[in-house]
């Protein structure tokens, strides 16, 4: 599928998700300082950072005449509409994605995509999938430098990394009975950080 | 700040793809790319942590009341998330690690200036991209050698803690295992992204 970023054997934990939503002027205006806010002060982003299934997201609103014209020969594009494009990348099934953002960040949902036509509120789940699903359009080539690894595998990769680089520092060096002690300390301070590897994390 | 967070840039890009049936040989070329070895020929980039590319056709239509938009081009949108201040870190990359893909895709479209001049292709690109609102980035800071060695660390300790329970090492044994393992680790230079 090629929403889905593969490793070398097929499987991946990253699927890219893709919405793109009319709005009026008065709409874009709206939404372009709403994302403005949200880029200033980044603990509104921390909601989302605490689901741990989102590595990447844009948000780009192109207003009708922002659309690239590069050459004089290219038509130029007369549109009626501003247009909000939401650039995902998520862990794990579409469904429970969608229902997870609906029931945890409905209110910047809500705040954010009011403003496209159409949108009908993130409670109840139901229409507001179909109103996905109407929007979404399907990537054509998806890829990640590290496809089996999930958020969740990342951040605890990335911290385990560190405290073994500091057991190496420390202790690596240390007589072997007192090693194998310090050794269990270091297990015991990671050992949620261990997991396992590939696209069942 | 838009387009950046942390030390990665999240750049966003529409570019016009030709008339006459260049959208669908396009296509065809993008989907083929899945059957790569490492996922993608995005791979020989080293600093590109995500990447997709999507054929826009149409506009979406609400119905009535809504007004129906007719796009007079179709669009390649190029999003890309990658380690760097600025586009012209990935057209640099680009050219110098996979100009072949890049006349194989951007080919396709209007205005391309071809794969061997950077400050040109650095215009274009420029020229096509969209202001990323808003960038959300989990781990911001960790470029993606630094996310791939860890990834590799945590492989070689849960290997490492699996032979230990398996062979029953005593203290001096398990000391030398996890030196060999450390040494193993320093000595990892790149890691091939995408392997992963």
């Amino acid at each position: 599928m090629a929403d889905r970023c593969c490793n070398w054997a097929g499987e991946g934990n990253a699927v890219t998700f893709n919405v793109i939503t009319p709005m009026t002027r008065l709409g874009s205006w709206v939404v372009k300082f709403l994302l403005w806010f949200f880029d200033k002060f980044q603990s509104t982003q921390e909601t989302a950072k605490a689901l741990a299934f989102l590595p990447f997201v844009h948000w780009v609103v192109v207003k009708r005449d922002q659309f690239p014209r590069v050459d004089t020969r290219q038509p130029q594009e007369d549109l009626n509409y501003d247009y909000l494009f939401f650039l995902s990348t998520f862990n794990g099934p579409w469904g429970p994605y969608i229902e997870a953002f609906a029931d945890i960040l409905y209110v910047p949902l809500d705040l954010v995509w009011f403003w496209s036509i159409g949108y009908p509120f993130a409670k109840p789940v139901t229409p507001l999938k179909a109103y996905i699903e109407r929007n979404q359009v399907e990537s054509d080539h998806s890829y990640s430098a590290y496809p089996g690894a999930s958020v969740r595998g990342v951040r605890s990769a990335l911290d385990l990394y560190g405290a073994v680089e500091a057991f190496a520092q420390n202790s690596m060096n240390l007589p072997a009975a007192q090693f194998d002690q310090e050794f269990d300390r270091l297990l015991i301070s990671v050992q949620n950080k261990i997991g396992s590897f590939g696209t069942g994390q | 700040m838009a387009n950046r967070n942390g030390r990665k840039y999240g750049f966003t890009g529409l570019f016009p793809i030709k008339p006459g049936g260049h959208s669908s040989r396009l296509r065809n070329y993008l989907r083929s790319l899945d059957r790569h070895r490492y996922g993608s020929p995005l791979s020989d980039l080293d600093i590109v942590h995500m990447a997709r590319w999507t054929i826009i056709e149409r506009l979406p239509y609400q119905g009535l009341p809504a007004k129906r938009d007719i796009l007079q081009s179709q669009y390649l949108l190029f999003l890309c998330d990658f380690d760097g201040e600025s586009v012209d870190a990935l057209v640099w990359d680009f050219v110098r690690f996979s100009p072949h893909l890049l006349i194989r895709v951007w080919g396709h479209c209007v205005g391309f200036p071809g794969a061997r001049s950077r400050e040109a292709l650095a215009i274009y690109f420029e020229q096509c991209q969209l202001n990323t609102d808003l960038l959300l980035a989990d781990v911001p800071d960790a470029t993606v050698n630094e996310i791939l060695r860890a990834l590799v660390c945590r492989r070689m300790l849960a290997d490492l803690i699996d032979r230990k329970q398996r062979n029953g090492w005593t203290s001096s044994a398990l000391q030398n295992q996890f030196q060999q393992m450390w040494a193993m680790l320093s000595a990892v230079g790149r890691v091939q992204p995408g392997s992963l």
